[in-house]
C-alpha cells in the first residue's frame, strides 16, 4: 500500500481535498519566520574571535621557533632573550589553552 | 453511465486532485531544495532559507491548520516554532529524505509539544474559522460533517488521515513523520476510517 489507491480511499482522499479548509492567508508569515531566526552577528564574531586565536597561536609559534633556531646557533644566549623566549612560550600555550578548552568540555 | 465509465471519472478525478496537489506542494526539485539548503548550512543565508519557508509553508499550514481543528493561531505558532527548530537544527539535516518530509516531523513533535503543555485547555476544540468562499448549502453540510469526523479523532489519527489523504503522502513517510511503525500507521489509519465513516453520512466504505 503506497499511496491511497481503492476505489473508496480514492473517493475519502478526494472528498478530504475539496472539503478541508486551507489554512487563512498570512502575508507576513515568511517575514516573521525570518526576524525570529537567530541572530548571525553572533556566529560571525564568534567566527572572528576564533581567526584571531588562531594568527596569534601561529605568529607566536613561528617567533618562539625562529629564536629557538637562532639561540641553538649562537654560542652565548643572553638572559633577555631567554625570558623573552620563555613568555613567549607561555603566551603560546595559554592561547592555545583557552582555544581548545571549550571544545574538550562541550559535551 | 456504465461501470468502466464511472470508474475512469473517477480515476480522472483523482487524477486531478492529486496534481492540484503536487502543485501546492513543492514546486522546488530536489536539487534546488539541497542548493539552499547548502546556502543556509554554509552562510546562514537568510534569503535562501525565506525561500524554502516560502515554498514549504503553504502546505505546512494547512496540514497543522487541520491537525488543530482550525485554530489559525495555534497554526502559525507551531509553524513558526516549525521552521525556527529547523533553521537551528539544519545541519543535522542529512538530506536522505525530502526537506518537506523532516519539516512535517518537526511539526508534529511541536503539535504534540503543544498538546502536552496544553492538555488541561480545550481551546482547541473551538469552531475552525471558515477558509472559503461562500460555499452552497450541501458543501456546508459536508464541511460541517467532515470537521465533527475529524474532532472524533484523536491526534495520532487526525495526523495519519491528513498525511496520507489530504497530503498524499506513502504510508512509509507518514511512518517516518508520526514516529511510529508502518503497521501501526496502517491499523490507526483503518480505524480513523471507520470512525469518520460512521459520521460522514453519505461516505461509503
Amino acid at each position: 500500500m503506497k499511496h491511497s489507491h481503492t476505489p473508496s480511499d480514492r473517493e475519502f482522499a478526494d472528498r478530504l481535498h475539496r472539503l478541508l479548509p486551507d489554512a487563512p492567508p498570512h502575508p507576513m508569515f515568511t517575514r516573521m519566520v525570518i526576524n525570529r531566526l537567530p541572530r548571525r552577528s553572533v556566529r560571525i564574531l564568534s567566527l572572528l574571535e576564533y581567526t584571531l586565536y588562531i594568527i596569534g597561536i601561529a605568529t607566536i609559534g613561528v617567533i618562539a621557533t625562529r629564536m629557538i633556531i637562532e639561540m641553538s646557533h649562537a654560542t652565548e644566549v643572553p638572559i633577555n632573550t631567554t625570558l623573552t623566549l620563555l613568555t613567549l612560550i607561555t603566551i603560546f600555550f595559554s592561547l592555545l589553552y583557552t582555544l581548545i578548552l571549550p571544545f574538550a568540555t562541550r559535551k | 453511465m456504465s461501470q468502466p465509465e464511472v470508474k475512469l471519472l473517477k480515476n480522472a478525478k483523482h487524477l486531478k486532485t492529486k496534481i492540484d496537489s503536487a502543485s501546492r506542494h513543492s514546486m522546488l526539485s530536489k536539487i534546488e531544495e539541497l542548493k539552499l539548503i547548502a546556502r543556509v548550512v554554509a552562510f546562514d543565508d537568510h534569503r535562501a532559507y525565506s525561500r524554502l519557508v516560502d515554498e514549504f509553508s503553504p502546505a505546512l499550514r494547512r496540514f497543522v491548520f487541520n491537525l488543530t481543528l482550525g485554530d489559525a493561531w495555534t497554526t502559525d505558532d507551531i509553524c513558526q516554532n516549525t521552521f525556527i527548530k529547523a533553521y537551528t537544527s539544519i545541519r543535522s539535516f542529512k538530506g536522505i529524505s525530502r526537506f518537506s518530509t523532516w519539516l512535517f516531523t518537526i511539526a508534529v513533535h511541536e503539535f504534540a509539544d503543544f498538546r502536552r503543555r496544553n492538555r488541561e485547555l480545550s481551546e482547541i476544540e473551538n469552531a475552525p474559522e471558515q477558509a472559503d468562499d461562500s460555499p452552497s448549502h450541501s458543501t456546508t453540510e459536508l464541511r460541517h460533517d467532515i470537521h465533527i469526523a475529524m474532532q472524533s479523532l484523536n491526534d495520532h489519527e487526525r495526523a495519519a488521515i491528513l498525511l496520507f489523504y489530504l497530503e498524499d503522502r506513502p504510508l512509509k513517510e507518514v511512518a517516518r513523520i508520526t514516529g511510529r511503525p508502518e503497521g501501526t500507521v496502517k491499523a490507526t489509519l483503518s480505524r480513523a476510517k471507520t470512525k469518520m465513516a460512521k459520521i460522514i453520512k453519505d461516505y461509503h466504505e
